[in-house]
């Protein structure tokens, strides 16, 4: 329990939330484990050609952009 | 007063053109509606009735004048509580921006200023478009029209409680994983996700700039049609802001479904969710509805559900996290409990997890439109559960996640709900009709011919 308390606290510390109360932590908590479900339903087993849905154009495609 | 209330967008629009309806008269009439009733539902955060007199008073004079400026002159509307209104303040429903005075209007707002439109006031939203129902906010949630006692869905929930209460023939609202979808269906009204990029999100608290979408809500799907035919097309201070050309989106509604194809997900809600008994036999019906004007019919595996609501989530959390950041590091407990609790997971990705969920997300992109490109359209839920009591959080939790609404802010692709009925609570119960990214017209096509064999939508609830 105490190691599950220093690990979240280094969690919060290292995403800047300093500013946490006793109902945050128990909320951190909750959202640690939502979290952990969300990133165990993303696949890591794709191929490296893969690319993400949205990447990074150098020239507009219009005269606006 | 209900005559005038309940008067469709199309309806008041001819009525208006023909010079038999003074827009004053008409605004008048649904100010005077929402001061009688909105104390019950909290449809409103904030009304402008000075704004609106002025706007209507000068669409009378110009339409008397002979320029009628076409379907929005002279129609009251009503704008998430999320969307910018110059000289007006602009909240999210949060006491982090209580005072955030806009500074020009959104790129919608200008485009119905523009449309002679009358803006009636600023609607109730979940907090940030988030959280909600929350009962910890400066202002409290809104209330289902059709029984105050239950949750009138979010995130636009003003937006859905003020058609449905007939405070307004048009209102918008935004999209991020379903915001605009839920609240139609709990609300028996009618909402459109339209293509990503179809509609400008500039002037538009964001919430994750890659899924957020803005969408039109309305009472029928004709004046779904006509309202987004105002407020889309390119705006090039909207990075994602599409370039296509935008059609006439009432052009095909009256042509039926005799031939075309359309495919059931079933699984979604036969499957992955087990949907409510009374949904999931609503959203039969209206597939033999279609089947017998003459449409095809198929059901399309897109594959599991939860693959989406995955990329999904992970994107939209970790986006919203980048915008919430600063605020959540400086001043947590300005939040509401449920926002920040649904916010705290993006804290926990890393870089690493964001990025795989991206590449998931085009791959989900290249199998749901491989899916799709033996159909027309596709059928499916919106929401697996008719709306829960609004005070029982466990449920309203619950049943947060049951729903088949943000694999197409995942894919970009229209999506529409539209009312397929009641449950024996006398709720409204509704599905999707989801269209390949682009035509949004053969999705308003196929729901204008569900809606014209049932006529779902010309039901309104009695306010008391």
């Amino acid at each position: 329990m105490i190691d599950d308390h220093d690990a979240l606290q280094h969690e919060a510390e290292r995403a800047g939330l300093t500013q946490v109360s006793e109902t945050h932590w128990a909320q951190l908590a909750k959202a640690k484990a939502s979290a952990e479900q969300l990133i165990r339903g993303i696949p890591r087993h794709l191929h490296m050609y893969d690319e993400p849905a949205h990447i990074f154009r150098a020239t507009p495609r219009r005269k606006h952009d | 007063m209900t005559e005038l209330a309940y008067l469709t967008l199309a309806q008041a629009s001819e009525r208006i053109r023909r010079k038999e309806l003074s827009p004053v008269d008409y605004t008048q009439a649904l100010l005077r509606r929402i001061d009688a009733h909105d104390a019950k539902f909290n449809a409103f955060l904030r009304q402008t009735p000075e704004i609106a007199l002025q706007q209507a008073r000068q669409a009378e004079n110009d339409i008397q004048a002979g320029n009628w400026r076409g379907p929005l002159h002279g129609i009251p509307y009503g704008l998430k509580d999320i969307i910018d209104v110059e000289g007006i303040p602009t909240t999210g429903h949060s006491k982090i921006l209580a005072d955030n005075l806009a500074q020009t209007d959104a790129f919608v707002t200008q485009r119905l200023r523009a449309a002679g439109a009358v803006l009636l006031g600023k609607l109730s939203t979940h907090e940030f478009a988030l959280g909600g129902p929350s009962f910890d906010l400066p202002w409290p949630p809104a209330r289902n029209a059709w029984n105050r006692d239950y949750f009138p869905g979010g995130s636009s929930s003003g937006s859905g409680v003020a058609l449905a209460a007939g405070f307004v023939p048009a209102a918008l609202g935004t999209d991020t994983g379903g915001s605009v979808r839920n609240p139609a269906s709990m609300c028996g009204i009618v909402g459109m996700k339209a293509t990503y990029g179809r509609v400008s999100r500039r002037g538009v608290l964001p919430l994750s700039y890659s899924l957020d979408h803005i969408g039109p809500m309305t009472r029928t799907v004709t004046d779904n049609a006509l309202l987004l035919g105002v407020i889309a097309g390119h705006d090039h201070r909207d990075p994602g802001s599409s370039h296509d050309p935008v059609p006439d989106f009432t052009a095909d509604l009256e042509k039926g479904v005799s031939g075309l194809k359309i495919g059931v997900i079933r699984r979604f809600y036969n499957g992955d969710f087990e949907a409510d008994a009374e949904m999931a036999e609503s959203i039969e019906d209206a597939v033999q509805t279609l089947a017998g004007q003459g449409a095809y019919i198929q059901e399309i595996d897109p594959g599991p559900l939860a693959d989406y609501s995955s990329a999904n989530r992970v994107i939209l959390l970790s986006e919203a996290y980048a915008i919430h950041e600063k605020w959540l590091q400086e001043q947590p407990a300005d939040y509401g409990d449920l926002t920040r609790e649904r916010l705290l997971p993006g804290a926990i990705f890393r870089a690493v997890d964001y990025v795989h969920a991206l590449r998931q997300r085009e791959v989900l992109r290249h199998k749901f439109n491989a899916c799709m490109s033996s159909v027309d359209v596709a059928v499916t839920a919106s929401s697996m559960d008719p709306a829960c009591p609004i005070e029982d959080a466990e449920l309203c939790e619950n049943q947060y996640g049951r729903q088949a609404r943000a694999p197409f802010n995942l894919t970009g692709s229209p999506a529409l709900a539209v009312p397929t009925g009641f449950a024996s609570t006398g709720l409204p119960l509704s599905m999707q009709i989801v269209g390949k990214p682009g035509n949004e017209t053969t999705v308003y096509r196929v729901a204008r011919a569900y809606e014209r064999a049932t006529e779902w939508t010309s039901r309104h609830p009695a306010l008391g």
